[in-house]
């Protein structure tokens, strides 16, 4: 009888676990389950080339095929999972009983209390909030953008220079600062103003949208501010609810699940989670670490799929980051702590490395435009968390 | 030596063209081609810069 593995979340980490699975050797059958109906796809350029008009929907798609026994099941959602008795029930009254199961739901987008989602008010994170943004970037159309990490900075420097005004709040004095420390994120400050980026930054936020006024109000206690396209990104929560009946898994104080270090959810046999809905022991920081990125969660789905059919595994990566804004690159290697104290180091020429410190340790760096300094960041961090305690 | 690119972290940035042009070439359609997938050992220097310096860490070398 062949082995069954059934993978909740149909995106980035759910499309790689199948495929890693065949690599690995699983012959038995695959069930993909996705809430979204569009083929699988990965969310980078959601915030950049196809919010720009630079890329169409279809090169977001991920590339591959699954060989059968496999099958998807698109537009449904999974509504609760029974570890004991290895089922799945769906939001169509279905179940699908499983030997193995990958969770990988990824998250949702935070929203404001009493800001829904609507034509003119916009939380990025699917292919249709990108395509609804981008078919109102027009030369008179002003456009707030409210939250200035990852996806808030992006959209900002995306649509610059394709809309009459773009202005980026956050609560924060800098833009990405909790992730690339404040001397970059000074920089990086000075870019967006440089490239006609206006910024609001370090006071509160609210958001006024009235059905009965033409424009979307975003006010900070000093100022009042109109915008025809308001575009919101808060930060996400884990979309790991619907597991939340389960007394026996454990999760994280962002809701993320906590599994080992190969991916094994706690309290559940045969159960594995990756990307943004997981929290993933990681052997060289010895706790457990939330990672929302790309490459974190393709390295997770590898690990998954070999642990599944006991492959030897690689040695656990970094986890890796870029973004790219104003045509200016920041590669993040490891974590930056909250009690990081940050060393800024000069390179060759204009080159610029900031290392983070924390408890003895370099437990991640940012790199800024400087891509041929990354293995070098790579390695002090490396060198660093495998140093035994003196 | 192999290269193998992660072709949906690879974002068409175009940095190993200019690096090694004779093994990575970007193309109007906006995709990456690996020209030659098994480089011979003198171009090896240069196809490491290349994977080291790509943006998105998408080329690796096995």
């Amino acid at each position: 009888m062949k082995k069954r593995c059934a993978i909740v979340g149909a995106s980035l980490g759910g499309f790689r676990s199948a495929q890693e699975l065949r690599k690995a050797g699983f012959d038995g059958e695959i069930v993909l389950i996705g809430e979204e109906s569009h083929p699988p796809y990965q969310r980078p350029p959601l915030s950049k080339q196809l919010l720009k008009g630079t890329s169409p929907v279809e090169r977001c798609y991920l590339r591959g095929n699954i060989s059968e026994p496999y099958s998807r099941k698109l537009g449904v959602r999974a509504t609760s999972i029974d570890p004991l008795e290895k089922n799945i029930t769906l939001s169509n009254d279905t179940t699908v009983e499983y030997d193995y199961a990958v969770i990988s739901t990824g998250a949702r987008p935070i929203t404001f209390p009493k800001v829904p989602p609507s034509s003119r008010v916009i939380y990025l994170r699917n292919i249709e909030d990108s395509v609804r943004l981008r078919d109102q970037l027009k030369q008179h159309v002003r456009i707030g953008v409210v939250g200035a990490g990852f996806i808030g900075s992006e959209v900002a420097a995306s649509v610059s220079g394709l809309v009459k005004q773009v202005v980026l709040f956050d609560g924060d004095e800098h833009p990405m600062s909790k992730v690339v420390g404040p001397y970059l994120s000074q920089t990086l400050k000075t870019v967006h103003q440089n490239n006609g980026v206006e910024t609001v930054f370090g006071a509160p936020v609210s958001i006024v949208d009235s059905e009965t006024e033409d424009v979307v109000w975003i006010e900070t206690p000093s100022q009042r501010h109109p915008f025809d396209v308001v575009v919101i990104g808060v930060g996400v929560k884990p979309a790991t609810q619907w597991l939340r009946s389960v007394d026996s898994l454990k999760f994280d104080e962002v809701g993320a699940l906590l599994a080992d270090d190969k991916g094994k959810v706690y309290g559940a046999e045969a159960l594995y989670v990756v990307g943004d809905a997981s929290s993933w022991l990681h052997p060289l920081y010895q706790r457990h670490i939330h990672v929302e990125h790309f490459e974190s969660t393709v390295n997770q789905a590898s690990q998954v799929a070999k642990n599944i059919t006991n492959t030897p595994r690689d040695a656990p990566e970094l986890p890796f980051a870029w973004t790219e804004q104003h045509g200016r690159l920041i590669q993040t290697v490891g974590v930056r702590m909250a009690d990081s104290k940050d060393e800024v180091i000069h390179r060759s020429g204009h080159a610029l490395v900031v290392l983070f410190h924390s408890s003895d340790k370099v437990t991640g760096a940012a790199v800024f435009d400087a891509s041929e300094e990354l293995s070098w960041a790579k390695a002090a961090v490396l060198s660093s968390l495998r140093k035994e305690p003196d | 030596m192999k290269i193998e690119v992660d072709f949906d972290r690879c974002q068409s940035n175009a940095i190993c063209m200019q690096i090694a042009p004779s093994v990575f070439e970007v193309r109007e359609d906006g995709y990456l081609y690996v020209l030659i997938e098994t480089p011979e050992e003198s171009l090896k220097p240069l196809v490491e810069k290349a994977a080291a310096s790509c943006p998105t860490q998408a080329i690796k070398i096995i």
